[in-house]
């Protein structure tokens, strides 16, 4: 059996503004206490029958961790599990916390792809969503280019006073070599200080309309680079796309190490302790049983994000049924969304865009 | 028990002059329930009204009573609602009484609906016996009180009395005994009983409660309900404490409950006569006015499996609520449904909670209306009570609404804003009088449809509650009136059309579209709400379109979060009517129930 890996590290520098995500500020004790744990929960969980394509060291800001640290914590997938020469190993950074010399010891330590949390080159922009930034980002962007033979970029969306013009100038600073970019709304989440700001008014959000002309805009000048959007947020030239999220999305197995990371494996969910029960060795693991219903909206749900879908070969493989006869009655009603060839089933461009809506029509 | 010894009563008070609570300290100072039984309230037996704290539902209690004298009586009290919506009720429960307490809250003095059961009472040729409650409050005023219940009643013997602390009750009690007559029927004549309640009880049928007038009832005994013709056997007779107690007799001049296996429930009919099928009696009672629904709503359920849910429900209302009115209905946005009658917003209100809780149907109710009288063009004179089958305009040449004689009692600081209240309300004013100083009796006429919605609260919070409100149906007359509908993506949806003065038209149109537009969620594409008067547009409002509904970050630990949001977002859907391709919250069916009235 081959997965994905998935690590979490659950620090950052300082909190930003907008996120909900789970992720603390630690200092440099903690984080070493935290390592030693996450090697401890690879090693428990050793699996000498299955094979890892690809690994994902996300957070919170990984960029935190030491060189040696990563290179330990990869070569404990190698002991425990087996780990694909060939894998794709990515590591998840705020491009504030890490410099060139950093980058190239990164690499050394085997990570191959890079994923940097830019959001804009706007340091006006930054500033509002309360992001911590002393330099512009682009020549630590350029130089991960030279370093990795993959690099993407996120970038956001939606940021008050955020316009075309400032839209323009993040794509002109945008490096050749930069293969993957996603593309995320601002979310609104309750309880941050972001939501608190713009509930009292002290930041206005754009208008619908403006978002969906730059989201617009975006799309097209991506498309005139040889970027090709893969995803309902994610953009890639070709043989870029992230792998390891292509396991998320074809509703493969994966499997989580770290605090609160999220393991789905043979029909049951995993999710593991947070921080700070997790280092105090508690065995607080959850688990969540996937009925075959659960199971089936959920594959839909995570396949049907793909632009180009799904094949229905591989959900007659894995269920047993055609997609289009298990699920004739919502076919029937909602054709107008979906693109559906006799090998594969996609939604349309419009139907993407409201993906929620059409998937909440498969809830049984 | 012998006749002389009986003493059948009810009593008639305002909502909160602590008319239960007063009950409360009669059965339990004649012990007919225990210290250790008391809960507060105890003759309310809905949830609805222990936790409103008003009645609705009379409920009878027996109670022995040993006067001061050595005698022991049998005091039957028969509780009444204390609400404009059911003067009915309280005429019911005071056709099987031969006295009444008037209880008046010596903090507030006497309110209008008060007066309009006092006058129901003294009709009923009942004798009334005056208390002022709450005298243990600082703010009580007992010689203003006494004033106005003499200048009414022209009494000058009233108890001042605490229903809580107990004070004074006993000397209730004596003048009970003292004053109110024994009942005086022929006690070995055919047996005349009166239905004034019933009830269905899910393991013994229907439970008819009776006042025997003459005669008496016991089991085996063949009976025939005089009005509906149903003849039945008697399997048990009993009486309440106010818990039901199993007997061997009801005799002349007593109140109780007979069992006969009744299941039919259109058998049965407040106020019709029992008598004994061998032995009829040939002077039948007169029964009560049926009542006259004056407030008529569309009740929908949600859900469209749950519509023989509703007829049932319905059904088993009307047994003991025989003033609710209800036929099958149905509406293009809402499905099937039943068009119901009721004796005013309050009643319309507590039987939509009662649907609810008790027989766990969910509802939307339509706007309520009146029924308007229509002269057309050819000559017919047609009624309506449903907007949506109001003719077109151009075939009707008289359109004639019914109007309502207003009582309203306030004190005087708020007679001016009371006035703006009733003239933005189409309101014409009769007379004023002072019922002592600083207490106003202000006599209204207005459009029954404009005090439907909102008038009550409005009065009471231009008066800091103070101002209470009775009404009368007074006669038909004719207005101004328009039939508004509200389109929804070019579509009528029949049940926001609403009738309402030319003059108001406008702003009402404007608000609920405006309403509307708040309380429809954005959908995939762009929904215009038209406000018409005909064809003619008066207001329109634009829902954009849902620019797109996509949740932007999906990994692996995300999916079982994403997933629960589209299992809500399904949740959420049940609880929305299509109409056409439309998707409408339940709560917008009520915006329209909130409508501004006084704007205009």
């Amino acid at each position: 059996m081959t997965v994905g890996a998935y690590l979490h590290i659950p620090f950052c520098d300082s909190k930003c503004d907008y996120c909900d995500f789970y992720s603390i500020v630690a200092g440099k004790k903690e984080r070493d206490a935290y390592v030693q744990y996450l090697l401890g929960d690879i090693k428990k969980r050793t699996d000498k029958q299955t094979t890892i394509d690809t690994v994902f060291i996300g957070g919170g800001n990984p960029g935190l961790l030491l060189p040696q640290q990563l290179e330990g914590i990869l070569e404990a997938l190698d002991e425990h599990y087996l780990l694909d020469e060939k894998a794709e190993i990515t590591l998840e950074c705020n491009p504030e916390s890490v410099n060139e010399a950093t980058l190239r010891a990164f690499r050394q330590a085997g990570i191959n792809r890079l994923s940097l949390g830019v959001q804009s080159f706007n340091e006006s922009l930054i500033q509002t969503l309360g992001r911590q930034r002393s330099n512009p980002p682009d020549e630590l962007i350029a130089a991960a280019v030279s370093i990795f033979p993959r690099v993407s970029l996120d970038l956001m969306i939606g940021i008050p006073a955020q316009t075309r013009q400032t839209l323009q100038d993040d794509l002109n600073r945008i490096p050749k070599g930069i293969g993957h970019l996603s593309v995320y709304d601002l979310t609104l989440y309750p309880e941050t200080r972001f939501a608190h700001r713009v509930e009292s008014g002290a930041v206005r959000l754009n208008s619908d309309e403006e978002n969906e002309e730059m989201e617009a805009f975006l799309i097209e000048q991506l498309h005139a680079e040889g970027f090709v959007q893969y995803e309902v947020s994610n953009y890639a030239k070709p043989d870029q796309a992230s792998r390891h999220n292509l396991h998320y999305w074809h509703y493969d197995d994966y499997r989580g190490f770290g605090a609160g990371a999220v393991s789905s494996w043979k029909g049951v969910r995993y999710t593991q302790a947070k921080l700070p029960a997790c280092l105090l060795g508690e065995n607080c693991e959850q688990q969540e049983i996937l009925s075959e219903a659960t199971q089936k909206l959920e594959w839909l749900m995570m396949n049907l994000r793909l632009t180009n879908g799904f094949e229905r070969q591989r959900f007659q493989e894995r269920f047993g049924l055609d997609v289009i006869e298990d699920f004739s009655k919502e076919f029937d009603e909602l054709a107008q969304w979906f693109v559906i060839t006799p090998r594969q089933i996609a939604l349309t461009p419009k139907g993407s865009r409201f993906h929620h809506t059409v998937l909440s029509a498969f809830v049984r | 028990m012998k006749q002389k010894m009986i003493r059948n009563f009810g009593i008639i008070a305002h909502i909160d002059h602590g008319k239960s609570t007063l009950a409360d300290r009669l059965l339990e100072i004649t012990h007919t329930v225990s210290s250790r039984e008391m809960t507060d309230q105890h003759l309310d037996t809905l949830d609805l009204e222990q936790e409103r704290g008003i009645t609705i539902k009379l409920q009878p209690a027996r109670m022995h009573y040993t006067s001061k004298s050595g005698q022991v009586y049998n005091l039957n009290l028969i509780d009444t609602p204390g609400h404009v919506d059911f003067t009915y009720e309280v005429s019911r429960s005071l056709a099987a009484c031969e006295g009444a307490l008037l209880v008046v809250d010596a903090t507030q003095g006497i309110e209008a609906q008060t007066m309009a059961n006092i006058y129901l009472a003294l009709e009923n040729n009942l004798k009334i016996v005056s208390v002022i409650n709450k005298i243990d409050l600082p703010s009580a005023d007992i010689e203003k009180t006494k004033k106005e219940i003499e200048s009414i009643l022209g009494q000058t013997t009233i108890f001042p009395v605490s229903a809580k602390t107990g004070e004074g009750i006993i000397e209730v009690l004596e003048a009970i005994v003292n004053e109110v007559p024994a009942p005086t029927g022929l006690a070995d004549g055919p047996l005349k009983a009166l239905i004034f309640d019933s009830y269905f009880d899910s393991y013994r049928g229907i439970v008819v409660m009776i006042r025997v007038f003459d005669g008496l009832v016991k089991p085996g005994m063949k009976i025939r309900f005089m009005k509906s013709g149903a003849i039945y056997e008697v399997t048990e007779v009993g009486y309440f404490t106010p818990k039901k107690i199993k007997s061997n007799i009801i005799n002349a001049g007593e109140v109780g409950y007979i069992l006969a296996n009744i299941k039919t429930i259109g058998d049965i009919r407040i106020g019709d006569t029992v008598t004994e099928f061998s032995r009829e009696t040939t002077t039948p009672l007169l029964g009560y006015k049926e009542p006259k629904p004056m407030v008529f709503s569309g009740l929908y359920p949600i859900d469209g499996d749950d519509y023989p849910l509703l007829r049932e429900a319905l059904e088993k209302l009307k047994l003991n609520d025989s003033s609710l009115y209800f036929e099958p209905e149905t509406s293009k946005a809402l499905g099937f449904g039943f068009r119901c009658g009721f004796l005013g917003l309050l009643h319309l209100e507590i039987v939509k909670e009662r649907l609810t809780r008790e027989y766990n149907v969910t509802l939307i109710a339509t706007i309520p209306g009146v029924v308007y009288q229509l002269t057309m063009v050819n000559g017919d004179i047609v009624t309506v009570d449903n907007p949506s089958k109001f003719p077109d305009r151009g075939k009707i040449s008289l359109i004639e609404e019914p109007m309502v004689k207003a009582t309203i009692i306030l004190p005087s600081d708020y007679v001016g804003a009371i006035m703006d209240l009733c003239n933005k309300r189409r309101g014409r004013i009769i007379n004023m009088e002072y019922l002592a100083e600083s207490r106003v009796l202000l006599y209204y006429f207005l459009p029954l449809n404009e005090i439907l919605v909102d008038f009550f609260n409005q009065l009471k919070a231009l008066s800091k509650g103070y101002a209470s409100l009775d009404y009368e149906f007074a006669n038909y007359e004719a207005a101004e009136l328009v039939k508004v509908d509200i389109l929804l993506n070019a579509e009528p949806v029949d049940a926001f059309s609403f009738i309402t003065h030319k003059d108001n038209a406008y702003y009402k149109g404007r608000d609920l579209t405006s309403k509307l537009k708040q309380m429809i969620p954005r959908q995939m594409f762009e929904i215009p709400i038209q406000a018409s008067i005909g064809s003619k547009v008066i207001s329109r409002e634009t829902i954009s379109a849902l620019r797109k509904n996509v949740l932007a970050k999906c990994y692996g630990g995300d999916i079982s979060r994403k997933r629960k949001l589209l299992e809500k977002q399904k949740e959420g859907k049940k609880r929305m009517k299509s109409v056409g391709r439309v998707e409408i919250p339940e709560e917008a069916f009520l915006s329209i129930l909130m409508l501004d009235n006084d704007k205009a």
